[in-house]
């Protein structure tokens, strides 16, 4: 049954084709024609063109949302390897490490970005890289928190994503992927592009300031989580210094007029943060008395992750981006 | 600490200097919404039968308007520094939408012809293209014409009402060639994919129209237009 079935169907789809070509060939080829292909028509013409640059925009955003994707992953690691900093005997290695890591992230996803966005209006490209830069931002400023102990300046993460052309003639020598992506650049994009680069010295990624400023949101769970840590190691002076920054910031943010929806949504979350470790180190005060140091870390554990719930949450958000 | 303040007191300048262009734009913004309504209200005459054959004088009526567009989107242009287009974008999208389907209106009961993105933009008084300045976004022009489309397959109806046989036909044909203009834009899922997918029921209104006509004998199709 099923079989003859099948068969009756393959026959049926081989059949139909010819059917129709036999029943109408001219008819048929002749609407296509005069409806979709009259290439002559000024309408058609005028399409043509906007085809043609719809598609050169959607390509370009779909190539700067693989970068600013791989941009996560790569911001993501590399603030995972930053919280190992914590209770780490050899801090500097860990700082090296992750040095090294962003030195290959300016030069392999920053860098073709740049191009992407060079003689571009970057405002039309925000939404496409605006998930990667924010985490970049979160792990840049939280490898300086951990290196100096201070709050990074927007106008010194500018100037790391802010690449002088020189640097591109030399890492085009360097690795061949990066001069296969201006060679694609320099196909796609159009011949005024071409000409500004040329004369221009510098290609940068701009940071928009709210951008900065929502990174650095996301860097307070990031030192939310390294206090936790720091007592889990049994260090316990660094989440009080973690925790005035926190205070800062968290004033800050929380006497921002004008401010834009998405920092606002943030701003809740940081408070939230900010009381868990206020949380820990009231614990750490009234127990540590009590209970020994190793058995403190369990503590916090176990205390913080209550009212964190909703931290979470939001964790789980990002990372689905 | 000091750095932080210093950080957060810099973003808060910031904050407060966006907020207060967004506030000018907006009040510009409204103005030329306001004029756009005006032309709108001029041009919806031409489907009073009464005013069938004056479309000319309407269209000359509503002309006269877009001095005051020009104007309008000149003291915008002047607010919007090079490179933030994209960033404000967002205030005067729709504005700009309704602007490119009242003149390509005008251009099309006056010629019968699309109006190109050149013109619209002259009309308008902005630029074509990004690098030249403020500009016609390309989305903000097609949805323009989409909305535009949607016009004329009312009109085609009203054409009829007001015994006038000749006009749906041609508007007919009309609005079958930005269909399959249309057609080669390979657009994603987006707003002006769903006012895309809109488009072939007033393809379809106007054939039905044509339709009408035909089988009851009102017009005579030449042999070349049967494709429309």
């Amino acid at each position: 049954m099923a079989m003859t079935g099948m068969r009756q169907a393959q026959h049926r789809h081989k059949k139909s084709p010819q059917k129709r070509h036999g029943n109408s060939p001219a008819k048929g080829a002749k609407d296509q024609k005069d409806l979709d292909l009259d290439e002559s028509s000024a309408v058609i013409q005028a399409f043509r063109v906007f085809q043609n640059e719809l598609d050169n925009r959607n390509d370009r955003n779909e190539r700067i949302v693989k970068l600013s994707r791989d941009i996560t992953i790569e911001s993501k690691r590399i603030i995972f390897t930053l919280q190992r900093c914590v209770g780490s005997e050899n801090k500097e290695d860990v700082l090296n490490e992750a040095k090294v890591k962003f030195k290959e992230l300016h030069e392999s996803k920053f860098f073709p970005l740049a191009l992407e966005l060079e003689g571009q209006d970057p405002y039309q490209y925000l939404k496409a890289f605006s998930p990667g830069l924010q985490e970049y931002v979160e792990a840049i400023t939280f490898f300086h928190y951990v290196s100096g102990g201070n709050l990074v300046d927007i106008e010194r993460v500018q100037s790391d994503l802010t690449f002088p052309l020189k640097t591109l003639q030399s890492s085009e020598v360097k690795t061949p992927t990066q001069s296969t992506v201006i060679d694609k650049e320099h196909d796609a994009s159009h011949p005024i592009n071409d000409e500004s680069s040329q004369t221009k010295s510098q290609v940068i990624i701009p940071i928009p300031p709210s951008e900065y400023m929502l990174g650095v949101a996301d860097f307070t769970g990031e030192l939310m989580r390294m206090a936790i840590n720091c007592v889990g190691a049994r260090d316990l002076e660094t989440p009080s210094v973690v925790l005035d920054l926190m205070r800062v910031i968290n004033s800050a943010f929380t006497n921002f007029g004008n401010i834009p929806r998405e920092l606002r949504q943030k701003t809740r979350v940081l408070t939230q943060s900010l009381q868990k470790v206020e949380r820990a180190c009231y614990t750490l005060r009234v127990r540590g008395s009590e209970i020994p140091t190793h058995m403190l870390a369990d503590v916090f554990t176990t205390a913080g992750s209550m009212p964190s719930y909703n931290f979470n949450t939001e964790d789980m958000d990002e990372n689905f981006d | 600490m000091e750095s932080a303040t210093k950080i957060f007191k810099d973003f808060q300048d910031y904050l407060n200097a966006d907020h207060d262009l967004r506030e000018e734009i907006r009040s510009v913004v409204r103005d030329l919404e306001q004029t756009a309504r005006e032309i709108q209200t001029i041009l919806q005459a031409i489907h009073q039968p009464s005013n069938a054959s004056n479309a000319t004088s309407l269209c000359d009526q509503a002309t006269t308007h877009f001095s005051k567009v020009r104007e309008h989107y000149s003291s915008l242009a002047a607010k919007i520094l090079e490179g933030q287009y994209y960033r404000f974008n967002d205030h005067w999208k729709f504005g700009t939408q309704r602007l490119v389907y009242l003149s390509a209106l005008i251009v099309y009961l006056k010629e019968e012809r699309l109006a190109s993105r050149e013109e619209t933009a002259e009309t308008l008084g902005v630029k074509t293209k990004r690098e030249e300045g403020f500009h016609i976004d390309l989305d903000d022009y097609l949805m323009g014409i989409l909305n535009l489309t949607s016009e004329l397959s009312r009109l085609a109806m009203n054409a009829v009402t007001a015994g006038d046989y000749s006009k749906p036909l041609k508007i007919s044909k009309f609005i079958g060639e930005l269909d399959s203009g249309f057609r080669l834009l390979n657009l994603k899922n987006d707003h002006l994919r769903k006012r895309f997918d809109g488009l072939k029921y007033d393809v379809k209104r106007c054939e039905e129209v044509v339709y009408d006509l035909t089988i009851r004998g009102l017009v005579t199709v030449e042999p070349e237009k049967k494709a429309a």
